[in-house]
């Protein structure tokens, strides 16, 4: 028995110091990936989750659900500079859009929260935006028949905060907008886009923008400092919390102005632009990415050009365009 | 009977204890050998995870295009089992990992930068010479261009010290005042290109210290040490779980012993009970046969040494009266009677203790015979007239319905009765007996039913049950006034009952009794 062991325990050294072969390393050929249909596997919760997405129950006075700010049919966003919470209340910061949020590599602007899990509790109980508790929440929907019969098919235990965010969440993650002219140009149809468009794609490469808006969501998967090149806050003025970014989650002097890079997926449809919504147009947003990102002069053909571009980056959720 | 109680309780008490004990090193052993695996493969899936992000970040540093997307996964992978690996002596561990990936993100905002300056830089560069070589005004400026281009490039491949830094920043600032000589125009391109300049010294030094971090990374040592230390717990937690697993088998040896005890005390018990109750059975058997060979051989006895001088008595007697009368010796009469009497008398109380303990031996055997019972009680009446003469009695017999025939034993029926009607003879003067005879039907069995009632002296209803008890007789002194052995009533019982018959009896003092024989038409 003990030989046998020690030769177990021998076999398991093996096994870890070889554990380092070369791993191998998914390279890419364009900096934008294609993103897949969404994983259905539990229809049951996600119908759940899609309820509460919509049910404004989750709020202090039931009048805001989390499609108040993140309407699916308005891009995943209200289209407002800053949202409104319950009573009208200003929120802090432009809200992000829902679609593709799961292949955020954090959540929030500033990447508070890890994952959706961790994000979904957030605005139900940011007195601004969703104004309640978990308490009431639970309670209100404790008090509903059809959610006791829904929580029940999908959860041993019950209706509870975790699994109230668990359906949310699994809602969440397919909302995936697949389908996108330029996704089809990627997987080959070489005519789902224009020449000017294909052009504007080659200028967003050749400017850098790829550097940061790259992968499946065309960003979401990096933080950067806004205004390497230039001092935007100082331009701008002004200065709020809000604009600390990543430094208020870490504290650390070089996070100060460090954001989460959004998401150009359907960002035709998310306007106003950047955190603090300051910028209505496209042509005004990649303009300011111009200066104070990549610290060149902005041409104006490119702009048009690139705008052209980032407008066949709008996908289909539900096999309908958005 | 508490003390069995309470023993019973100790031995459940003590089982109990045994099993918990077992369950407990049992289980024990197993979760203890599970707790240690898990940690083991997570620390290494974790490593594992972490050589990979830093890899593929010094990947993308080299050039390689290396999809955020994949080192997102792979740090939201290592972050995933990091959360479940919250122990304590994890700390250096989960530090050393959180770190290395803090340092690869930074790489990757940082060298985006970077990445970005170092494209703009050539052609930044090549845009001022171009403008300068135009004007050609600036020759010397151009050889600072160059300068700096060299530089730039040198700091940024070639491996840095500090006395590169310090000579480029002093060739920046000679161009930035060479710079207030120009145009406006021109001073814009070149005031952009120093910003690329700037960020590209300063970014390449931010990835320098940042690549030097992310390799001089403790991940592997920690892990290690980690590894090291489970493995150690784990060859001790084996050998704790083996020697558990030893006490759970000696605990459960212990268990198995007490409960052979137990049963082993309990069978030895019974056994010893049995033994002994098996011997008493042979003593008591040995007992009884002593007994009984005893009571057989003072019957036989009795038979011979007491029947045979009796029967001589009464024989030479009643041969002494006749000599007497032949002789004219009749003053000897009274006297050889008294003899005779007396001798009779001394034989029936003979047959009869004989018969009673022939009953009670179990000796007596019933010779059943078909009989027509009618006939039976003929010959009775036949023979019992004499006896209601002596007391001046009148017999009557009334018969309900004729009692045709019987399988009975004809002498035993006779006996009892003549008995019976002997009896009420004795105890009745002047008075009537009555013999009712009866053939009757009772759950499918026929009977024949005799009473015989007489108008006598009667029987104290306390001492109706008595009467039939041997040498009993209601009253000390009927003895001696009417005579008699009391053996008659019991015997006259004992016949009926050997025949699965009744005999009753009920009475009023001073008016009378009656006795009833109730007997099966066969047995």
């Amino acid at each position: 028995m003990k030989q046998f062991i020690k030769l177990f325990i021998i076999l398991l050294n093996f096994s870890y110091f070889s554990c380092f072969p070369l791993i191998a390393s998914e390279t890419l050929n364009e900096p934008i990936v294609p993103i897949p249909e969404p994983d259905i596997t539990n229809p049951e919760l996600i119908e759940l989750g899609r309820q509460l997405f919509h049910e404004p129950k989750l709020s202090g006075d039931g009048t805001i659900s989390c499609a108040s700010c993140h309407s699916l049919t308005t891009g995943g966003v209200d289209q407002l500079v800053v949202s409104k919470g319950i009573d009208n209340q200003p929120g802090g910061i432009n809200a992000p859009t829902v679609f593709n949020s799961s292949l955020n590599i954090k959540q929030f602007w500033d990447g508070r929260a890890f994952d959706l899990m961790e994000q979904a509790g957030g605005p139900i109980q940011n007195p601004i935006e969703m104004g309640s508790n978990w308490q009431q929440v639970l309670k209100v929907l404790g008090n509903d028949p059809a959610y006791q019969k829904q929580f029940a098919k999908s959860f041993s235990d019950g209706i509870t905060s975790n699994n109230i965010k668990a359906a949310i969440v699994a809602f969440e993650e397919t909302l995936l907008t697949p389908g996108s002219r330029f996704d089809q140009y990627l997987l080959g149809s070489k005519d789902a886009i224009s020449g000017e468009e294909l052009a504007g794609y080659q200028l967003f490469k050749q400017y850098g923008c790829t550097s940061c808006h790259q992968g499946m969501a065309v960003g979401g998967n990096l933080f950067q400092k806004f205004g390497i090149m230039n001092d935007y806050f100082a331009d701008r003025g002004n200065i709020g919390e809000a604009d600390f970014g990543l430094f208020n989650v870490t504290k650390n002097e070089v996070d100060k102005y460090v954001f989460k890079v959004p998401t150009l997926r359907n960002i035709e449809l998310t306007q106003p632009y950047l955190h603090d919504g300051s910028s209505s147009t496209l042509d005004d947003v990649v303009e300011k990415m111009m200066v104070y990102q990549l610290g060149i002069t902005p041409v104006e053909k490119d702009i048009e050009l690139i705008v052209m571009f980032l407008k066949t980056l709008t996908g289909t959720y539900q096999g309908k365009p958005l | 009977m508490i003390n069995s109680t309470v023993k019973s309780f100790l031995n459940v008490c003590v089982v109990l204890i045994l099993i918990i004990v077992a369950a407990k090193l049992f289980l024990s052993s197993w979760v203890n050998y599970q707790i240690h695996k898990s940690p083991i493969e997570k620390v290494r899936a974790v490593q594992q995870e972490a050589a990979n992000v830093i890899q593929n970040t010094l990947l993308m540093e080299s050039g390689e295009h290396i999809h955020y997307d994949y080192l997102a996964t792979s740090e939201k992978r290592t972050k995933i089992i990091l959360d479940e690996l919250d122990s304590p002596e994890l700390m250096q561990f989960i530090t050393a990992v959180e770190e290395t990936l803090d340092v690869s993100s930074k790489i990757k905002s940082t060298f985006a930068v970077f990445q970005n300056s170092l494209f703009f830089f050539p052609k930044g560069i090549a845009l001022i010479r171009n403008e300068l070589v135009i004007n050609k005004q600036m020759h010397d400026l151009i050889s600072k261009v160059d300068d700096l281009e060299r530089a730039v490039m040198q700091f940024t491949i070639a491996t840095v010290n500090k006395k590169n830094t310090t000579e480029l920043y002093a060739q920046i600032r000679q161009l930035k005042t060479d710079l207030l000589l120009l145009p406006e125009m021109h001073s814009k391109a070149i005031t952009q290109l120093l910003k690329h300049t700037e960020v590209l010294i300063s970014y390449s030094m931010q990835l320098q210290s940042l690549n030097t971090r992310l390799l001089s990374n403790k991940i592997n040592t920690h892990a290690q040490t980690l590894i090291d230390s489970y493995h150690q717990n784990e060859e001790h937690e084996i050998q704790n779980a083996i020697q558990m697993k030893n006490y759970f088998y000696i605990s459960l040896l212990a268990l198995f012993l007490y409960l052979l005890g137990l049963w082993w005390k309990k069978h030895n018990s019974m056994v010893i009970k049995l033994q002994n109750s098996a011997e008493e059975l042979e003593e008591a058997r040995d007992v009884a046969e002593s007994a009984n060979k005893a009571k057989s051989e003072f019957l036989s006895n009795m038979s011979h040494e007491l029947r045979t001088p009796m029967n001589a008595v009464i024989g030479y007697s009643e041969f002494l009266v006749d000599v007497a009368k032949m002789r004219g010796q009749e003053d000897m009469i009274p006297d050889l009677k008294k003899i005779r009497f007396a001798g009779g008398h001394l034989l029936n109380l003979i047959n009869d203790v004989l018969d009673l303990s022939k009953i009670e031996a179990d000796k007596i055997e019933l010779s059943l015979e078909s009989t027509s019972i009618d006939a039976l009680l003929t010959d009775i009446k036949t023979t019992s007239a004499p006896l209601f003469e002596k007391n001046d009695n009148r017999f009557e017999h009334v018969a309900v319905n004729q009692l045709g025939e019987g399988f009975v034993d004809k002498t035993k029926v006779n006996q009892i009765l003549l008995n019976l009607l002997s009896n009420a003879a004795k105890f009745t003067q002047e008075g009537t007996i009555t013999l009712t005879s009866e053939r009757i039907t009772e759950s499918e069995t026929d009977y024949f039913v005799f009473k015989i009632t007489d108008t006598g002296i009667g029987i104290e209803p306390e001492k109706l049950e008595d009467i039939f008890e041997p040498f009993t007789q209601a009253d000390l002194s009927i003895t001696r006034k009417f005579g008699g052995t009391g053996l008659g009533l019991s015997i006259s019982r004992k016949y009926c009952e050997l025949m699965n018959g009744e005999l009753s009896a009920e009475s009023k003092e001073g008016e009378g009794s009656t006795f009833t024989v109730k007997i099966p038409d066969k047995i």
